[in-house]
């Protein structure tokens, strides 16, 4: 199928993804009453996380804490080192994930 | 956006579950439709548009007007589509394929059922890649311009508009090859 110009391509393709359409336009929504279950289930679901995260969240912050104190007691030049070398590092993994990122979209 | 629409927003963002529920229900078949049209697998399509609504509830908060409540829609259908490939990448390579395959054999069948011939540019649409698909899609079907598109796909609109163009390049390609 061969076509002169853009203009005639893209009205053809427009065209065509309106009959795609029409193929579906007898989709059946979910109920109004699945869909309020859905979001009662959803609600109950992301509280639960929530929850779970923050339990998550305290336990490892106390713990990162007694760590830092610790060393900063027994050893302040590993400390005072470790802290110059964690934002480093963020940084440098930062760097690599975004590279990774535009390659992967440049693949596409 | 009519004013109805508007009040079930409203509604929704107070943590309304009838109004979120209806306002789902009304655009799920435009929202369904176009991720038939981005994934040309309608079983993709329909776990993607529950996922869609799923992320909707969470996120309805932040929905500040600023786009059409349809456009916002796309936006994260399109992003979760776009996250998905991403897993798929980690995958075999072959069942990525397979499940590829099937979705528009599928839409092929739905045509040929109805007596219909399978259309030879929704054939070579369906072969382009996501990025290119997509971008096409949102250009030249639904209308948005190329800034609106890069916001949507989280890419510079620059690179929208390359998409665009490389796509509809592959597009004409695809559809000479089957001449020959």
């Amino acid at each position: 199928m061969r076509f002169n110009s853009d203009e005639e391509l893209l009205n053809k393709l427009s065209a065509e993804l309106e009959i795609l359409d029409q193929h579906y336009a007898d989709v059946a929504p979910p109920s109004l009453l699945e869909l309020e279950q859905l979001i009662a289930a959803e609600a109950i679901r992301r509280v639960k996380r929530q929850r779970r995260e923050l339990l998550i969240f305290s336990i490892v912050a106390l713990l990162l804490l007694s760590v830092v104190l610790s060393i900063l007691n027994s050893a302040p030049v590993l400390f005072w080192g470790l802290q110059a070398l964690f934002p480093l590092a963020a940084l440098g993994s930062l760097g690599v994930a975004r590279i990774r990122l535009r390659r992967e979209d440049a693949e596409e | 956006m009519g004013d109805g629409t508007l009040e079930k927003i409203r509604l929704a963002q107070q943590g309304d579950a009838k109004a979120t529920a209806m306002l789902l229900r009304e655009h799920y078949p435009f929202l369904y439709k176009y991720l038939i049209k981005a994934t040309m697998d309608p079983s993709l399509a329909e776990e993607l548009a529950q996922d869609t609504m799923v992320r909707c509830m969470e996120k309805m908060g932040s929905y500040n007007g600023s786009s059409a409540f349809s456009s916002w829609l796309i936006t994260i259908a399109s992003r979760l589509y776009i996250d998905r490939k991403r897993r798929w990448k980690r995958e075999l390579k072959w069942q990525k394929e397979q499940a590829q395959e099937q979705g528009s054999r599928s839409i092929r069948w739905r045509f040929e059922s109805r007596n219909m011939e399978w259309s030879e540019v929704l054939d070579a649409l369906s072969r382009l890649s996501t990025a290119h698909r997509m971008a096409v899609l949102l250009k030249h079907y639904y209308g948005y311009g190329y800034d609106e598109i890069g916001q949507m796909l989280q890419i510079p609109s620059g690179t929208a508009k390359s998409r665009v163009a490389a796509g509809l390049n592959q597009l004409r390609k695809e559809l000479d090859e089957d001449e020959v």
